[in-house]
């Protein structure tokens, strides 16, 4: 259908010329009684929006006429004060200037203001034409229009007078991007079409996986975070161990692959909440590895355990292997493998370990140039036997550049010591820092000053699981032997590590690591000192999980007014994890 | 099905109950010593009707029709005799007494016939089925096969003769079920065979207890014990059996027995297994070059791997080879013993490994694990006080060495193909390399007693003492630092001993002995000595651990005889598993050791109604309806440990409830029809407090990785007018179809994930078979998986092999 212009081309030049003054001086979209239209120039009704993306803040703007269209100085308009023109706008293909057929598509995120996202949920978009007066209230220079989500949305009154729109109750309902499949005379709602929910890709919301009794990973996707309880009893199955994320770039999840095959996968979350394969990279060698980290869109870090003297480099989009980088030259105590990477800059610190049982008794970094592929030192700091905590993601560097070492110990071993060391913001190599979190908690509990996990903060803060208590065994124990620990012979040396992994001996504590002292976080329930535990941060408060034999729950921790309150229990198994598609890690 | 198969049985009980009959009972005894004779067959000739005396030679062969018979009594090491009988139609009980006299030779007294031991044995008040190989003995089969036609037995492998079996009964598996060779636990047996690679040429039969374990077979076993009876001759034999088939499939056996004089035999039972077992698989990821990208770094290209899945897929590293050979002496009826034998065995065996636990897109070509050991055992029995008074030992001596290598330079294709060299030795299938070796000492006696009271009491006790000493070597594996000095902490040995012992007493009451009581009492104790590593590590001296417990166990049975053919039974035991040294100890690559873990517990009920018929047409009919229950707390299962690793704990409860139903039909003395069906339901029931909160949702969901439905149907078809025409033919079939279920826990208001299912399967067999007129000679052909599914799976959805053809033959010398 095309709309009806009568006015003449002598008023339409008087009124752009009007329109284009108070355009500049003020634009109107917010005054719905601004009162004149005008008449438009009849090419510029077949310049028609033709994809409406909100997840990637994009959209497509098509010539369907037969003439071309300079279309710089439409307007996009999403309701009363939120406009903009689109010369203000990057192209990410084509130009405004668009030849018959042409094409170009917007990214409004390049926009300073006005329209620079588009709302997820519903919302409706005007395209107005200054051909003449800029007035969105007026039908007579709305091009083209589109609204989904829900009925109702701005300026589709408009839209439907001006018969841009159908109906001010349709509206495009399902997932984005919305793209028109009409002729220059189609409007409406079924003209547009939606993607399939198998064929989306969320990349917000959240991910909450728990270990079932047999060892098997339980997973649900849940759109915003949970409260009351978060219930995985209806979730998906993998097998065990086959989904313990690593990292999540760009809304993927990047762990080992979900059928034991020894490869990594990408999982995105579909439309229907599900986990989906997106890509698999297969190991040149067959050991199972664990160790992978996506620095951007094109360049990810991994370890094959088959290789042990190499870090591989690969693409995450292709997720293939494109390049090694040969760690040959770093010392290792005896056979080794990698732990895990800490970026900073262009550099990837890798921590090393031995490559099965036993530990070493130094700690060491070997350093790499990721991006010249180049080997480029290391750094040690001498632990005594230890194994470390690797939280999930990339938390052992602070905003600051400090990189932080939390160094579990060695129960089984001589060292019952867990303690924290430090690489300097602007050094490679680690100074004489040393901090012992659970001796800072409880000067007490000199028989067995373990961490649990640390997570590092912003500012020298860090929240960390800590024994704070002595099993009432164990002091029968140590008083059995007239208090002194070294009297214990190594039957109730064992007797005594034994109380303190079954006996709910662990607290979160917030650890100042600039004045080494720790504070026991109130309002948060004992649970086991070695317990598998989560801390995520989101929407500015820490998550930190809670399995004891009461609960599973998450709790939240605001380190600024530093209360703390339950989020929500999670019912189903114990809590592994808790992933955020939104932040890339 | 069930239906159907329910209709056919009461429409063929019906016309079997439309018959009259008359019974004929007695006594066998010795002629000179005027004892009873225990075992002694009777058999009618001309049917397949008859008996086998029991314990005070006494016996009953039911439903005879009016008319003239021929019956045959045998006896080992006595002369056969034959005795007319007529029966009239108004006689519907006779007693009649018979004596031998001891023979040279009795070679057709070793064919049970009628009442066979196996089916004395099915009518403890205990819950026991025994398959009598007799009928199977000239099908290519194995004592794995034999097991898995019995009620409640799920038997998964890992592929093809010789793999890796996990036994499941009652929806129990692993250390829960203890597997028996000649009574003796397997374990203290060398290491050289057990059940994937004994065919069934050389077993009598095969035992299976259910829950409830009676005192003179157990020790500490939860679900129950298998027990395979090895053929034992007291007369002259020489058989032997050839098989060879598909994948290059070869197993030979011999069975040899002299009498040199009434007091003395000798005996030989060896066989040779060979197998390939390179069979096809279809739908396997393989690792495949698919691609060569430029090195972002300007180093030349690197190789773009994937899986792709392919269904040519075939086993390169798979061959298994083993050799069993045992020599035994034999005395009896000596002063100073009833029986005396001595046995000398060597076994020996190599396996390749093609994968681990799962199938994954490169396969394992190099791993291989090896054992052999020499076993020494002697069996001794006695009677005293007018057979009142009867002793039995049963000792072994083995020393055996175990292999195992995975270490390898090379990955490989599942074509066998190279696709990567590497730097170092690596583990294909565990994490690291090994080329580990353990040298294993055991020694374990088993001393049985039995004082009979009177006919209709008897008390029993039992002794069984073991005791196991390993010691290894793994010239790659982990070494710990201790006093500056690198140690194999596999160096360290360990012994673990273990005494049960059991007094048990059997009651028979009522008229006719209609009431059979049990009742007994099971004293568990272990002990176990290590060196703590962890321990020697912190002190630089060497320390050592020893864990110790004791516990009791208790059970009961009842059965009551309403007829000679239809009787219930009640059983129940309260019964222990004790922990194992990797449960105790640790195994330095990861799992910690725990010695504070307790024995697993279960209390087991079981009930059964029990009937058979046989009628004047030789038709027969046999069925059992079981329902049991399984209630196991204190689990032990692996739990995650520390910072990593993970340690053995008893965290958890499950409850498995089932019922079983198994018909056998015999038309005639030349069909058969076998069906076994198991129903059953294996439960969370609760967790230990310290993982409480994890399961609790779980509480009342499927146990994962055990199948809830499945049955069984074993077919020989002999039909009388077949015989007439090819009287030496036998057909035979089988079925099993085991339902779908997940190996993967489910949730409580979710859905096992396709990939996590393993699949209805419905596995298919046929065979023919043929036997001389002399019975000298007999062979077969046998066809695995006719009908060549690749759906069928083994633990973990490892495929089972494609269609497969097997001949057999076997033939007696003497």
């Amino acid at each position: 259908m095309q709309l009806q212009h009568p006015r003449s081309v002598s008023f339409r030049l008087l009124i752009s010329i009007l329109y284009s003054l108070s355009a500049t001086i003020f634009v109107s979209c917010g005054d719905d009684d601004d009162g004149t239209t005008m008449d438009l120039d009849p090419v510029e009704e077949f310049v028609r929006l033709t994809v409406v993306d909100p997840s990637e803040e994009s959209l497509s703007i098509q010539n369907l006429g037969t003439t071309e269209v300079d279309i710089t100085n439409f307007q996009l308009c999403l309701g009363p004060g939120q406009y903009n023109v689109l010369s203000n706008y990057t192209a990410i293909t084509g130009d405004l200037n668009l030849a018959v057929n042409e094409t170009v598509v917007i990214d409004l995120t390049s926009g300073s203001e006005g329209v620079t996202a588009l709302p997820d949920d519903s919302g409706g978009l005007g395209l107005f034409s200054i051909g003449g007066e800029f007035n969105s209230s007026d039908p007579e220079i709305i091009r083209d229009y589109v609204q989904w989500g829900s009925a109702d949305q701005n300026r589709v009154d408009q839209a439907v007078a001006a018969e841009r729109w159908d109906n001010a109750t349709s509206f495009i309902n399902g997932f984005a991007p919305y793209t028109f499949s009409g002729g220059s005379d189609d409007v409406g709602v079924s003209f547009w079409n939606t993607v399939d929910a198998e064929d989306v890709r969320l990349k917000s919301g959240f991910i909450i996986n728990v270990a079932t009794p047999n060892g098997d990973r339980l997973v649900k996707y849940f759109s915003t975070l949970p409260t009351g309880t978060a219930d995985l009893t209806d979730g998906e199955v993998f097998q065990e161990s086959f989904f313990d994320p690593e990292d999540i770039f760009n809304g993927e999840l990047y762990t080992s692959r979900v059928d034991g095959s020894g490869a990594f996968a990408k999982m995105g979350v579909n439309g229907n909440g599900e986990l989906v394969e997106d890509g698999v990279l297969t190991l040149p060698s067959n050991d199972n590895s664990f160790l992978i980290k996506v620095v951007d869109e094109t360049t990810g870090l991994l370890h094959d355990r088959g290789k042990p003297a190499e870090i591989s480099v690969f693409n995450p989009a292709t997720m293939q292997i494109d390049g090694t980088i040969d760690m040959s030259a770093g010392m290792v105590p005896s056979t080794h493998r990698y732990q895990t990477f800490v970026i900073s800059g262009d550099e990837v610190y890798a921590a090393v370990r031995p490559a099965q049982g036993g530990t070493f008794n130094t700690f060491i970094f070997h350093i790499a140039n990721f991006r010249t592929g180049q080997f480029v030192g290391q750094t040690e700091f001498p632990t005594g036997p230890t194994t470390f905590l690797t939280p999930f993601g990339q938390n052992w560097m602070d905003d600051a550049g400090n990189i932080w070492v939390p160094n579990g110990g060695a129960i089984f071993e001589t060292n019952f010591v867990s303690s924290i060391h430090r690489v300097p913001s602007g050094s490679s190599q680690f100074d004489d820092y040393s901090f012992v979190p659970a001796l800072a908690a409880n000067p007490l509990n000199q028989l067995f000053p373990q961490t649990g996990q640390v997570y590092f903060l912003s500012n020298n803060r860090a929240v960390a699981l800590v024994i704070t208590e002595v099993p009432d065994g164990v002091i029968d124990l140590l008083q059995s032997v007239g208090g002194n620990p070294a009297n214990l012979s190594q039957e109730q040396i064992d007797q005594a590590i034994n109380l303190f992994f079954i006996e709910e001996t662990g607290r979160w504590v917030e650890l100042d690591l600039e004045a080494q002292t720790a504070a026991v976080i109130t309002g948060l329930p004992l649970q086991g000192g070695f317990a598998q535990t989560f801390v995520a941060e989101i929407n500015g408060l820490i998550y930190l999980s809670i399995t004891s034999t009461t609960e599973d729950a998450f709790y939240t921790y605001d380190i600024n007014t530093k209360q703390a309150q339950k989020a929500f229990d999670v019912e189903g198994g114990s809590i592994i994890g808790l992933y955020d598609l939104s932040q890339n890690n | 099905m069930n239906f159907n198969t329910a209709a056919l049985i009461a429409v063929l009980s019906f016309n079997c109950l439309l018959a009259g009959a008359a019974d004929i009972t007695g006594g066998v005894f010795d002629s000179t010593t005027k004892k009873p004779l225990p075992g002694a067959t009777l058999i009618i000739v001309g049917t397949n009707l008859g008996a086998v005396t029991d314990e005070n030679g006494r016996y009953a062969i039911q439903d005879i029709d009016p008319g003239v018979y021929v019956l045959e009594i045998s006896s080992l090491g006595f002369k056969r005799i034959t005795r007319e009988i007529r029966l009239e139609k108004k006689t519907s009980r006779i007693r009649i007494d018979f004596s031998l006299e001891e023979s040279v030779a009795e070679l057709d007294a070793i064919i049970v016939r009628g009442e066979s031991e196996a089916s004395v044995i099915e009518q403890e008040p205990i819950r026991v089925s025994a398959i009598d190989t007799k009928e199977l003995r000239i099908q290519s089969i194995g004592a794995a096969d034999v097991l898995k036609t019995t009620t409640g037995v799920v038997v998964r492998r890992s592929g093809g003769l010789g793999s890796t079996a996990d036994v499941q009964l009652n929806g129990l598996s692993g250390q829960a079920v203890r597997i028996f060779y000649d009574g003796m636990p397997l374990e203290f047996l060398g290491g050289g065979f057990d059940l994937t690679n004994l065919p069934v040429s050389v077993i009598e039969r095969v035992e299976v207890y259910k829950g409830v374990v009676p005192i003179n077979i157990g020790t500490d076993a939860l679900a129950g014990a298998i027990n395979i009876v090895p053929k034992s001759l007291y007369t002259d034999l020489v058989e032997a059996s050839y098989q060879f088939g598909s994948f290059n499939t070869h197993m030979a056996s011999i069975i040899a027995n002299k009498k040199i004089s009434d007091r003395f035999a000798v005996s030989l039972n060896a066989f040779h297994n060979f197998s390939d077992n390179d069979f096809q698989m279809e739908g396997i990821p393989n690792k495949t070059v698919v691609d060569s990208i430029p090195d972002r770094f300007g180093n030349g290209f690197q190789l773009v791997f994937e899986d792709v899945p392919i269904d040519n897929a075939r086993r390169f590293n798979n061959r298994h080879r083993s050799t069993f050979g045992e020599l035994g002496i034999h005395l009896r009826d000596m002063n100073w013993a009833d029986e005396l034998s001595l046995y000398t065995t060597y076994s020996t065996r190599f396996d390749e490994d093609q994968h681990g636990f799962r199938i994954d897109a490169v396969a394992v070509g190099d791993a291989n694990r090896s054992s052999n050991g020499f076993t020494h055992r002697l069996k001794y029995t006695k009677a005293l006080f007018n057979n009142k008074l009867r002793f039995k030992y049963h000792g072994v001596f083995a020393h055996g060495e175990q292999s195992a290598e995975d270490a390898s330079l090379f990955e490989y294709n599942w074509f066998g193909e190279v696709i990567n060299e590497l730097d170092e030795l690596a583990g294909e299938i565990s994490g690291s390399a090994t080329r580990i070796t353990v040298d294993r000492l055991s020694q374990a006696h088993r001393i049985n007693t039995t004082y009979e009271f009177s006919n209709n009491h008897a008390i029993k006790f039992s002794n069984f003492y073991s005791r196991l000493e390993i010691e290894g070597e793994d010239e790659l594996g982990l070494r710990v630092d201790i006093g500056g000095e690198l140690i194999d902490p596999n160096e360290f040995p360990s012994t673990l001993i273990t005494n049960i012992s059991g007094l048990e007493w059997n009651g028979k009451w009522l008229k006719n002995q209609k009431l059979n009581t049990i009742l007994f009492g099971k004293y568990y104790y272990y002990d176990a000595n290590a060196t703590d590593v962890q321990s020697t590590v912190r002190t630089d001296n060497l320390q050592l651990r020893t864990v110790n417990e004791e516990t009791l166990g208790y059970g009961a049975g009842i059965k009551y005889s309403f007829t000679d053919d239809l009787f219930i039974r009640a059983s129940f035991e309260s019964a222990y598993r004790l922990p194992t040294d990797l449960e105790l100890f640790g195994n330095f690559l990861g799992v910690f050791p725990n010695y504070e873990i307790r024995p697993e517990q279960s209390d087991n009920f079981n009930v059964g109604i029990n009937w058979k018929k046989r009628c004047k047409n030789n038709f027969f009919i046999k069925t059992s309806i079981n329902g049991f229950l399984i209630n196991t707390e204190d689990l032990i299962w692996a739990q995650p440990f520390g910072q990593e690793g993970s340690r053995f704990e008893n965290n958890r409860d499950t409850q498995t409830l089932g019922l079983e139903w198994s018909t056998e039909i015999r038309p005639d003395q030349y069909s058969r029809l076998v069906i076994n069906i198991t129903d059953q339901e294996r439960t969370y029931q609760g967790f230990e407090a310290s993982s409480q909160s994890q399961g609790a949702t779980f509480i009342g969901t499927a146990f994962p990785n055990t199948p809830f439905f499945f049955y069984n149907l074993q077919l020989a078809l002999g039909a009388k007018s077949l015989r007439q025409i090819y009287p030496n033919i036998q057909l035979y079939a089988s079925l099993f179809h085991t339902q779908e279920f997940s190996i993967t826990d489910i949730p409580a208001n979710g859905d096992p994930l396709p990939q996590n299912l393993i699949p209805t399967q419905d596995e298919v067999n046929v065979g023919l078979g043929y036997t001389t007129d002399n019975e000298k000679l007999s062979s077969s052909v046998q066809v695995n998986n006719v009908l060549n599914s690749f759906d069928l799976f083994d633990n973990f959805r490892i495929p089972k092999p494609n269609r497969n053809i097997q001949l057999k033959i076997t033939y007696k010398l003497l």
